[in-house]
């Protein structure tokens, strides 16, 4: 009877053992498929994308829009119009 | 005792790994749903902008046809000069003309696209700002501004392009002043279009400040994308 029941017992310390290695195995699943997303091409575009429209991102874009510089065009043509 | 514990194991394990997968496949669609909204933005923009590239290709040939006629017309002034560099140069400088113009007036066009698409950037991020509870009542009308300041320029931008600026010759002694006089508007109507440009580009900036005032706006997500995708499951399998 004793036998039986320290083999029951054994049992029980194997069978929480086996849950706590799972919930452990997940904890540490969790990190890892937060860092799936950097290394694939297809999540990177997602990860990246809310940082595509911040107010940050448009304000640096707002500064390099280009309008030309006139002056310095319209000056191309001050010798041939100086020649005439 | 030993078949429960094998059962109570087996059943924590199953437990745990359909909490894995459901929060997994939760996590891939918040991410997957704002990039579907994104895709249809530009597929709008993208017809608008084919629409606007075909006005602009229609008023660049309403102005070859325009030039055509002028140049033809200089060239027959210009018999009266008998200076054959001075009939050059003013034939070099009447082409630049029309080159500067096209130049720097597709390039303010160009700018628009850009300011269009930092706009509609605005926007979206106004929307996030709104499906998470935000006032962006003030962010929408400098929109709206921002976009009648666009649409404006888009218009000053095609009248540009179908502009032409003749050269007129009376005498070979006012040569140098029909040149300057036909330069000097190209120059001013350049400025005026730049101008225009330059008062869109300002609005988009206001648009942004004015977004800007939202607190934490850049790390706001929309939350309503871990539901779109049930709804487009259930659509499916009916």
């Amino acid at each position: 009877m004793s036998t039986e029941n320290n083999k029951n017992t054994t049992w029980l310390i194997v069978g929480a053992l086996l849950v706590l290695f799972l919930l452990g195995a997940q904890a540490l699943q969790k990190p890892k498929e937060a860092a799936i997303p950097v290394t694939t091409t297809q999540e990177i575009k997602t990860v990246e994308q809310p940082a595509l429209d911040s107010t940050l991102v448009i304000e640096q874009e707002l500064q390099t829009v280009d309008l030309g510089d006139i002056d310095a065009e319209i000056q191309t043509t001050e010798s041939d119009l100086q020649s005439l | 005792m030993k078949t429960t514990a094998i059962h109570i194991t087996l059943i924590a394990s199953l437990v745990v790994s359909s909490y894995a997968h459901v929060a997994l496949a939760q996590t891939k669609q918040e991410r997957i749903a704002p990039q579907e909204t994104i895709s249809k933005q530009k597929e709008n923009t993208q017809q608008e902008r084919e629409a606007i590239q075909q006005k602009m290709q229609k008023a660049q040939e309403t102005a070859k046809t325009k030039r055509e006629a002028i140049t033809k017309k200089l060239k027959e002034k210009l018999v009266r000069i008998k200076n054959e560099q001075k009939r050059q140069t003013v034939e070099r400088l009447d082409a630049r003309f029309t080159e500067i113009n096209e130049k720097l007036t597709l390039r303010l066009g160009t700018a628009l696209d850009r300011l269009e698409d930092l706009l509609q950037k605005v926007s979206s991020r106004a929307d996030k700002a709104e499906a998470n509870g935000r006032d962006v009542a003030l962010v929408r009308t400098t929109i709206a501004t921002a976009k009648t300041a666009i649409a404006d320029a888009r218009s000053s931008v095609e009248i540009q392009l179908t502009k032409t600026y003749p050269i007129t010759i009376t005498t070979e002694a006012q040569l140098k002043s029909a040149v300057a006089e036909a330069r000097t508007s190209l120059n001013k109507d350049l400025k005026t279009l730049k101008e225009v440009v330059q008062k869109a580009h300002t609005s988009v900036v206001d648009a942004t400040k004015m977004l800007k005032n939202i607190p934490q706006v850049d790390d706001l997500r929309t939350p309503e994308a871990s539901t779109t995708p049930a709804t487009t499951t259930a659509t499916s399998t009916q």
